[in-house]
């Protein structure tokens, strides 16, 4: 229900978006995800209207809101918004800001309401208190429900989590989708934070440099990313250049591999691999020396140094105790092969 | 931070210090109402006649009188030196001023302009008197203060506020000459006639005449002076009212600018020298002159340009009634409405 | 224990420097003349309540309406000369009052410019009524509209845009969104700065004297002089600080209510104006600062031009040395008292300490000879004790640049308390609770921790203070050393004979050297923005 059509926009003669393009469909949540810079934010604004479109068209149920010549303004376009630092309203009280946007409504339908959205985020003993009597926490519940109380057609997170304890984060990201789902909210969040990407969204557009990378499941970024700077961006892994042999399979240092498409021997790619693709095996020829590790709880991320002086990633269950200077087996395990021409994106 | 505070400090204190004041042998102090423009030009020439140094303050009555109240016997003012005679009479009247029996002030002062008591003296005169416009009146058409309540000058008087003390003496002198009630009729009248809110200023009343907002007025010869100095092409004359009359009305209202030796003076032989010298000749053509008044001796010729203004008769009643009936005057101007 | 014993000892010390002259001026209640008193009752208070009533409702009005709009603006536009205008609307804080009223009255007044024009050009026999209530309003407005600019420019810089951005998420058009939430959240600093503007709508009263307006003080100045009774002025003049005691508890009950502000992160997203709606609100800057400053600025200018040749000489260094250093050290010196009572009130807040403090800024209201008195009588007092007992021959007290700068603290410390205060507020206890637990408490805290955080609100405080100073009279005239006269002073001098042309030249130095600290104020607004 939010389509985004070839959407161009620059700032002082520097272009910060690029040929966005994507489509949400109704009931989804989407994520923006990408580094600081990289204009997330900016197209995050151009949706809900608070900046004007210099090019290209986004459509919100199939009605252009913003164009070239068309601009909605934003308390018509029924768009609502969470905001980093929640921004609740100093002057009133929790269940005043919940009903701040419920003004059409008879007095009773809003009182109604804003007990549903306040028994909806569990802040139903709260509703006297005013925000500065809140915790962070506290405060960006009552900002959804906020945001929520309106039903609006699309809800929009900037950076929502980000002014949270990491702890509170994840809780909270699993409750908002939980809360999204149960409503059907069509939703888009803005992050810098894969996890929260990943906790909270059906689709994530990786963004840098003011264009879409990639628009895809998160399983998808992790396993199919679509260039280097996904791949690097999202989750850890190395790169290990290798060669085309006279088979069409791709030769690296830990084995051989098939890769999609005939090419001439001789071709060098670069693979990607994961700390999910290096299995630890006893019994494997193949050794590497541990340079370091970092216990995770219920694995061990392990830096391995191969006989080529290349590193690389493992994700060993942590009952398997190696100390930095052991050499230990592996072998590779790849469901799917993501190779890459040498320092250029796909 | 913390050095540039400290260093701050220091200084502050060397500046107190130094203007921490104290009390000389061969020094006169002054609490003058009288700007320090007029005045510091003739206590410089004193000091270079006698080797006196003079010190004064300017403020305005009000303050000067509550200050030397305050002050008590501690005060360091030997003379108090004033624009108008009702403040004069108000500070004898508070036991602020203490009385100098001197041949000479005797001899140069007329006694109508200085306390029958000798606490305070006159030392220059300014007349307070009617200008018009020359292209609309004929000097025929006026002839006193009183008449211009007549409603033949509806709309056509323009007078300075009932606040400013120059007023509040003629008013004051007014009920001497005529009584109370006769006073507040002749005041509303006044008020009837006017043709503009009373200006704050005499000179500002005297542009509005000029520019035919209206066609008379009522102010002190100096500022009439000034003004004509300045812009010698304004149709406007003066009128000396009151000159036919007999009796406690006749004469043109004076008032002075004078002086009184304060009662806890430190220094009171200096400050009666100092009041001696300034009813003298020199030092009369100099303060009456600097300003365009009248010399409060009349053996002091006015300046040219003063005596061009010609002759009159001065209302003779003591000034000091201007002091004694101010309080009243008000209050019947307030009653009048005259603002 | 000893913190708090410390706080009430700080905090009454300061409030001394006005509760004393207040009760100088209380002692004379014990008489009244009742003849006076029937006299002011019927012929004088009724219209002089009236005036008074008018002028502070449509000054409140006026001030609010520019500030406020003004504000927003500059704070929250983009528009052509926007960054211009937001720097230069403050520039009349620099311009005594009774100035613009004398140059207003100079340009519409019968004999004035404007209709002197309109009747040789065209035989149009009007002016304006400029000497009346309405004059006092307008030019009073124009005066006196900086400081609601200064706190609504603030608050709006802080919190504004974000605001509105939210509202209109919620489906709040823009304008509605103002109203009900920009406004409210900003009201608090508004309602400061309208405080400081009424009181000086009060205890104005060279203005009101040029235009011929009878209020509370000219009252006081009136009886005074005219009717030579000192006590029953004084009598006045403690109804008026009555007036104002209600006044500024108001505002103290009406700001209490409203939390903390919460500091908001993210730069502020300009509105654009486009077209029209851009150039009509440059033309409205531009007028109300054509009108408020430029034009004053510039009938000072061309009056300068003709008097300096004869009135500009060595003396001027003197004038102009001593407004500077009174102006610097009286600043430092408010500055000084407002943070240690702003701070005792942080420490032991409560409704008794809030009287206290607000009794220490009433100073402000009082007609500036009135307060002048009442603080130099008991200074006398003292003196004479010290002179009675032979400890010293003379006045020590009485005349001494410490005397006088306590004065001016007495005076001003409303001034300087208000932004100190906000500011103060604007620090969190939680940074209080968390130098604690590094070891950092009590007067090393405040040097450590909260001036470094405060350094802004002070500066701000400092320069409105110095522009207040320079510009004081009653209280030069009454407190200073033999020879120590201020470019205020001279402007007196000038102006007590009616030489208003000879009074343009020192006003005008008084007006440049303001700019200064005026242009120090709005950098602070800028970083504090950042």
């Amino acid at each position: 229900m939010l389509r985004i059509e070839a959407l161009a926009h620059a700032y002082r003669a520097q272009p910060v978006l690029q040929e966005i393009s994507l489509a949400l469909p109704p009931g989804c949540i989407g994520c923006l995800l990408g580094p600081s810079g990289c204009g997330k934010t900016t197209l995050l604004r151009l949706i809900a209207g608070f900046e004007q479109v210099q090019q290209g068209r986004i459509l919100l149920d199939g009605l252009e809101v913003a164009g070239p010549d068309r601009h909605l303004p934003p308390h018509q376009r029924q768009v609502g918004m969470v905001f980093q630092d929640f921004a609740l309203f100093p002057h009133l009280s929790v269940a005043e800001n919940i009903a701040f946007g419920l003004h059409r409504l008879p007095a009773g339908e809003r009182r109604a309401r804003v007990d549903e959205m306040l028994a909806l985020v569990g802040l139903g003993a709260h509703a006297a208190r005013r925000p500065d009597q809140l915790s962070g926490g506290q405060q960006q519940r009552v900002a959804l429900a906020r945001a929520l109380a309106p039903r609006p057609r699309l809800l929009l997170l900037d950076e929502a989590f980000s002014s949270l304890d990491p702890e509170l984060r994840e809780k909270l990201g699993l409750e908002v989708r939980d809360i999204l789902r149960q409503q059907g909210m069509t939703a888009l969040v803005v992050t810098h934070d894969q996890h929260e990407a990943f906790t909270m969204a059906d689709q994530v557009a990786v963004m840098q440099g003011g264009r879409i990378r990639q628009w895809d499941t998160p399983y998808g970024l992790y396993h199919r990313p679509a260039d280097r700077f996904v791949a690097d961006f999202i989750g850890q892994g190395v790169l290990l250049p290798g060669r085309i042999n006279a088979e069409s399979m791709l030769e690296i240092e830990l084995g051989i591999l098939p890769v999609p498409g005939r090419w001439p021997a001789g071709t060098p790619f670069d693979v990607l691999l994961r700390p999910d693709d290096v299995l630890h095996d006893d019994a494997s020829p193949l050794r590497a020396q541990v340079v370091r590790r970092v216990f995770r709880g219920a694995d061990f991320l392990y830096t391995l140094r191969l006989q080529s002086g290349a590193e690389v990633l493992s994700l060993v269950p942590s009952h398997h105790d190696h100390a930095p200077g052991e050499a230990i087996g592996i072998r590779l395990v790849m469901e799917n092969v993501v190779v890459f021409a040498p320092d250029t994106a796909k | 931070m913390r050095t540039v505070f400290r260093n701050l400090a220091a200084l502050s204190l060397a500046v107190l210090s130094v203007a921490a004041p104290g009390v000389h042998a061969e020094e006169v102090v002054v609490y003058s109402a009288r700007n320090e423009q007029l005045i510091k030009p003739l206590f410089d020439a004193y000091t270079k006649a006698s080797g006196v140094q003079v010190k004064f303050i300017t403020d305005k009555e009000g303050p000067l009188l509550a200050r030397l109240k305050a002050e008590g016997n501690n005060t360091p003012a030997d003379l108090l030196l004033t624009v108008d005679a009702g403040n004069l009479w108000q500070a004898a009247n508070e036991g602020l001023l203490q009385a100098v029996d001197s041949a000479v002030l005797k001899a140069n002062i007329p006694v109508h302009l200085r306390d029958p008591e000798q606490q305070w003296f006159g030392l220059s005169v300014r007349a307070r008197t009617l200008v018009y416009n020359k292209d609309k009146v004929q000097p025929a058409q006026l002839a006193s203060y009183e008449d211009l309540a007549d409603p033949k000058w509806k709309g056509r008087l323009c007078l300075r506020t009932s606040k400013k003390v120059y007023n509040q003496s003629l008013v004051a002198m007014m009920i001497e000459a005529y009584g109370e009630a006769k006073t507040e009729t002749i005041v509303r009248g006044w008020v009837a006639n006017l043709a503009a809110p009373p200006f704050a200023d005499d000179t500002k009343a005297m542009e509005a005449v000029a520019a035919g907002q209206c066609d008379v007025t009522v102010v002190n010869t100096y500022y009439f002076g000034r003004l004509m100095e300045k812009q010698p092409k304004l149709p406007l004359a003066i009128f000396w009212p009151n000159q036919q009359a007999g009796g406690k009305h006749a004469g043109v209202h004076v008032n002075i600018s004078g002086a009184g030796v304060t009662r806890h003076a430190k220094h009171r032989e200096q400050a009666v020298k100092l009041l001696e010298w300034l009813s003298a000749d020199a030092a009369q053509k100099h303060y009456a002159d600097v300003n365009m008044e009248y010399p409060a001796n009349p053996a002091v010729q006015p300046d040219p340009v003063v005596a061009g203004w010609g002759r009159f008769n001065q209302n003779l009643i003591n000034v000091a009634e201007a002091g004694k009936l101010q309080a009243r005057a008000v209050m019947l101007m307030d009653r009048a409405g005259y603002k | 224990m000893r913190g708090r014993l410390l706080a009430w000892a700080v905090a009454l010390a300061i409030a001394a420097l006005t509760l004393f002259p207040l009760a100088v001026l209380a002692a004379g209640l014990a008489q009244m003349d009742a003849v006076l008193w029937l006299h002011l009752r019927q012929h004088v208070l009724p219209e002089l309540l009236r005036n008074t009533f008018w002028l502070a409702l449509g000054v409140g009005g006026g001030v609010t309406l520019l500030g406020v709009s003004l504000a927003w603006l500059t704070a929250a536009c983009r528009f052509p000369g926007q960054g211009w205008f937001d720097w230069a609307l403050l520039l009349p804080l620099a311009l005594p009052a009774y100035i613009t009223a004398f140059v207003w009255v100079g340009w519409l007044d019968f004999t004035g410019t404007l209709p002197t024009w309109l009747r040789e050009g065209f035989g149009l026999a009007w002016h304006p009524p400029v000497r009346s209530l309405g004059g006092a309003v307008l030019v009073l407005t124009l005066a006196l509209y900086p400081y609601v600019y200064l706190t609504a420019r603030a608050a709006f810089l802080e919190q504004g845009s974000r605001l509105l951005e939210v509202a209109q998420s919620l489906g709040v058009s823009r304008p509605r969104a103002f109203l009900r939430v920009v406004l409210p959240v900003a009201w608090p600093g508004i309602i400061a700065g309208l405080l400081l503007a009424l009181m000086e709508t009060l205890a104005d009263f060279g203005a009101v004297a040029v235009l011929n307006v009878n209020t509370f003080t000219t009252a006081i100045y009136h009886t005074w002089f005219g009717l030579f009774s000192l006590q029953t002025a004084s009598q006045l003049a403690l109804m008026l600080a009555g007036v104002v005691l209600a006044l500024v508890l108001a505002e103290s009950w009406l700001r209490g209510r409203q939390a903390t502000r919460q500091h908001n992160g993210g730069r502020p997203v300009l509105i654009d104006l486009h077209g029209w709606r851009g150039w009509l609100a440059a033309a409205w800057c531009g007028t109300v600062l054509l009108l408020a400053f430029l034009m004053p600025m510039l009938q000072l200018v061309v009056w300068s031009a003709g008097v300096w040749r004869e009135d500009l000489d060595l003396r001027y260094f003197g004038f102009v040395g001593h407004s500077l250093w009174l102006g610097a050290l009286g600043a430092m010196l408010v500055v000084v008292l407002a943070v240690a009572l702003a701070y005792a009130r942080r420490l032991r807040s409560g409704a008794l300490m809030l009287l206290v403090a607000r009794f220490a800024t009433l100073g402000y209201a009082l007609p500036g000879a009135v307060l002048a008195v009442g603080f130099f009588i008991p200074v006398a007092w003292l003196d004479r004790q010290l002179a009675d007992a032979g400890i010293v021959a003379g006045p020590v007290l009485a005349g001494t640049i410490v005397v006088m700068l306590l004065a001016y603290a007495s005076r001003f410390l409303a001034v300087g308390f208000g932004p100190v205060e906000a500011g103060l507020g604007r620090i969190g206890r939680n940074l209080d609770e968390a130098s604690a637990t590094l070891g950092v408490s009590g007067w090393r805290r405040l040097a450590r921790v909260h001036l470094p955080l405060l350094r802004v609100s002070l500066l701000g405080a400092a320069a409105l203070v110095f522009v207040d100073i320079l510009k004081e009279l009653p209280m030069t005239l009454m407190t200073r050393p033999f020879g120590w006269d201020t470019l205020a002073v001279r402007v007196f001098e000038m102006t007590s004979e009616g030489e208003w042309q000879r009074a343009a030249l020192p006003a005008l130095a008084i007006v440049l050297a303001g700019l200064l600290p005026v242009m120090l104020l709005i950098r602070q607004g800028r970083h504090a923005a950042d």
